[in-house]
């Protein structure tokens, strides 16, 4: 290998190197350096976050200013993840229960504790705030905020977080060990690098498809989402810290005078075990019942319409979102009505 | 003590710091000196739970209760006692669930580094009757059992080599010894953070159930340098913070993936272990000068897999390895070309790996059959990419195995210069290895397999 004298130049150059090391504070002062420069590119040039965060803070803005129109009267918030954000429209909630309404939804990636805890963070005393969590991310406690929701929080300062449910606990991990979780990581990187070879959008979602009500679009020309087989419910709320966690949440709803319900997002799943997971969903949500009041629908969180969905089982097109808050609305009017 | 968590750093540097300024304050007593590591190590130990600091200050005592003995005969009550809370958190499950048929402990947490401190302060305890040695001070002693670096993973070092080692402790920071200590810290970091912590996150990208056997290679293959980038990695760190104080640890690893047979394998392999292993169990029963020294060795590498972990799936591991070592002991006169016999180890290490990373032992067993089952191969384009969650995870892998193709060239590079992991030391490469830890490692949190051990 050393015969080539390219190669062996290369070989004494690397040799020379290891003789010489570094004095201590340059090898301290490249890591501080790497890690600047590792955070900027995850908090400025990380789309996905970038992306979250615009909608999240156009999402508290409007939050924000709907409270000033509508002063003391009761408000509506829906939070949960990107089932929310595309499925949920606020008007026909409006429409249909005659209260403000606003979609305060992100991505499942966040975190349930991130999420609820934006949902919870603009309401007040006699607000309603529906969860519209995605079953899977309840499965298991978070130790610590998920990356995506700590880039999205420390790109723009304290969003929703730390003032609803969950309060001050994502700020628990000290600060350091937080900023040195902006690594990007190589997953982030060579999929970024792949992008920009093949030229096509850095990420799928575009802020010109968030709509005034609150809900994302997307123009796909894409097939369907695939229809899901049967999903087992077994295990579900059955982490001891999800458990505490969803305690919490109840505790707080009724310190702060709030009305907190859990409500299934839609999902499409195969024609033939439709009505198995119906009954799935009808006893997990018995189990959710006893931390959270459910608004419950006919379609207890399962379809077999996968023309109803865009790029995931998930992400509802627009006339099946607004179909599907409807059907939301007018069970959250008929319980409002009933009364506890 | 978790060398990947800022919170450990911090702590660290907080508590030398003050440590320091008390030092300095007091006008730099010689006491001090020493006293001081052992406050530091500790308080970093205390950091975990203060569940741990009592376990170890148990072991710790006892060792000091067996080093005091004027009889020999009386280890025979001390040992036991040292090993009493090693059998009780770690294989007290295991054996009720052998005899009784139902595991009764399986909330009970495995206390950090207990099997490290445990054999460190067993063998500190029989060598001084083994080799007559005298009795340590308390403080000496103590700074053995508990220098901070290695305290929760290792290595495990012999009295003859940390022990004078420790008696000259300063609790300062020289500036020579930290610039020979940083090198094996960023390499370790990056071993861990960038290829270790990927492995981990590509291994969670594949598909839950395997159908391919591709992917069960796949599967076994990760985990291989998952594990080996992971505990290398630790035990570099601990290697670095060591020398930044002036203290040689044992190098723990010495590029055992190049090892031509897996006699070599396991004197490259968590060096420090495998020679406690030797010492304190093979020779004592006769090592390779009795009749039956295969079944000494098959008892050795048994014991080794327990120590590894309370489960069948550890022991068939360990037998595993006991048999390949046994055969190749007896088959050593055969030489294959180097080639041949270098990707046989590795076939053969990376096999015994499926058994140590399944817990269940029978989940092992029908991987393995799966492996040696043709029909269940699937070599198309699709089927290939169809083990993988998506476009995204081929992309990681690809980056990743890259990576570690260019690390392993780098181990092989040193090690035919005369000096091992010594192309990492190189100044360039290191500000490399940094920019890999900042941009290339996973955000989620982390943590080292083998504190688990």
């Amino acid at each position: 290998m050393a015969t080539f004298p390219a190669v062996k130049k290369v070989m004494s150059a690397i040799d020379e190197g290891r003789c010489r090391r570094w004095p201590w504070f340059v090898t301290a002062g490249g890591a501080l350096l790497m890690w600047i420069l590792a955070s900027l590119v995850s908090l400025k040039w990380d789309p996905e976050a970038g992306f979250w965060r615009e909608v999240i803070e156009r999402r508290i803005a409007g939050a924000e200013g709907l409270r000033e129109r509508v002063g003391d009267q009761r408000m509506i918030f829906v939070g949960g993840g990107s089932s929310c954000s595309f499925s949920i429209h606020a008007d026909v909630l409006t429409e249909e229960t005659g209260l403000p309404a606003v979609n305060l939804g992100g991505s499942a990636g966040m975190g349930y504790r991130y999420l609820i805890d934006l949902a919870t963070s603009r309401a007040r005393k006699g607000d309603i705030v529906i969860l519209h969590l995605e079953p899977e991310i309840l499965w298991a406690a978070e130790n610590s905020l998920p990356p995506l929701a700590m880039k999205v929080d420390l790109s723009r300062g304290l969003t929703g977080a730390g003032r609803g449910a969950f309060g001050g606990e994502f700020y628990k991990r000290p600060v350091l060990d937080r900023l040195a979780a902006l690594r990007p990581g190589a997953k982030f990187l060579g999929t970024l690098a792949a992008k920009v070879v093949r030229g096509g959008p850095l990420y799928r979602y575009r802020l010109e498809d968030l709509q005034e009500n609150g809900v994302l679009g997307m123009v796909t020309t894409e097939a369907n989402a695939d229809r899901e087989g049967f999903q087992s419910m077994k295990g579900w709320l059955e982490d001891e810290k999800v458990k505490e966690d969803l305690e919490r949440v109840a505790e707080f709803g009724q310190k702060q005078g709030l009305k907190i319900y859990y409500t299934l997002p839609w999902e499409v799943f195969r024609p033939e075990i439709l009505e198995a997971q119906r009954l799935e969903h009808f006893k997990a949500l018995e189990v959710m019942a006893a931390f959270l009041p459910i608004i419950k629908d006919v379609a207890m969180g399962a379809t077999a319409k996968n023309e109803w969905f865009l790029d995931t089982g998930y992400h509802m097109r627009r006339e099946p979102g607004r179909a599907r808050t409807r059907v939301l609305g007018q069970a959250l009017k008929q319980m409002l009505e009933e009364g506890p | 003590m978790n060398f990947v968590s800022m919170t450990f750093w911090l702590a660290l540097v907080g508590g030398f710091a003050v440590l320091s300024s008390i030092r300095i304050l007091l006008g730099k007593p010689a006491w001090f000196e020493r006293t001081g590591f052992i406050v530091l190590s500790l308080f970093l130990l205390g950091m975990e739970s203060i569940e741990t600091v009592f376990i170890f200050s148990w072991v710790v005592g006892m060792g000091y209760v067996g080093l005091s003995c004027r009889r020999k005969a009386l280890l025979g009550i001390v040992i036991p006692l040292i090993l009493a809370p090693l059998g009780y958190y770690k294989y007290s499950g295991f054996f009720t669930e052998v005899f009784c048929g139902e595991r009764p402990m399986a909330h009970v947490l495995i206390p950090m580094g207990i099997s490290f401190y445990t054999f460190q302060v067993i063998s500190c305890v029989i060598d001084r009757f083994r080799e007559e040695e005298s009795r340590p001070s308390l403080v000496d002693y103590l700074n053995f059992a508990s220098f901070f670096p290695q305290i929760v993973a290792g290595p495990i070092e012999r009295r003859s080599d940390l022990l004078p080692q420790v008696k000259s402790l300063k609790f300062v920071l020289r500036r020579e010894a930290l610039e020979e200590g940083l090198p094996w810290i960023v390499l370790g970091l990056f071993l861990k953070l960038a290829l270790a912590e990927n492995f981990a996150l590509l291994d969670r990208e594949l598909r839950p159930v395997a159908v391919n056997a591709v992917q069960v290679w796949l599967e076994a293959g990760f985990f291989a340098f998952r594990i080996y980038f992971d505990f290398a990695g630790y035990s570099f760190i601990a290697l670095g913070l060591a020398r930044c104080f002036g203290i040689r640890l044992t190098l723990n690893f010495e590029s055992p993936y190049l090892a031509r047979n897996l006699q070599d394998f396991w004197r490259q392999w968590h060096v420090t272990l495998s020679r406690w292993f030797r010492d304190y169990v093979y020779f004592p029963l006769g090592g390779s000068q009795v009749k039956f020294w295969a079944i000494n060795l098959i008892v050795v590498f048994l014991v080794s897999g327990l120590w590894h972990g309370a489960g069948w799936n550890f022991l068939i591991w360990g037998g595993l390895h006991g048999v390949g070592v046994w055969a190749c002991m007896m088959t050593g006169k055969h030489r294959l070309p180097s080639f041949v016999s270098w990707g046989t180890t590795m076939l053969f290490v990376t096999l015994a790996w499926i058994f140590f990373m399944e817990n269940d032992w029978k989940v092992a067993w029908e991987k393995v059959q799966m492996l040696a089952s043709p029909a269940k191969y699937q070599l198309s384009l699709g089927a290939l990419l169809g083990i993988f969650e998506g476009p995204k995870t081929v992309i990681l892998a690809l980056m990743i195995l890259a990576l570690t193709g260019g690390v392993m060239i780098g181990e092989w590079y040193s090690k035919r210069s005369g000096e091992l992991y010594g192309l990492f030391q190189n100044r360039w490469l290191q500000l490399a290895l940094i920019a890999g830890v900042f941009f290339l490692a996973p955000a989620s949190e982390s943590r080292f397999i083998y504190f688990n051990f």
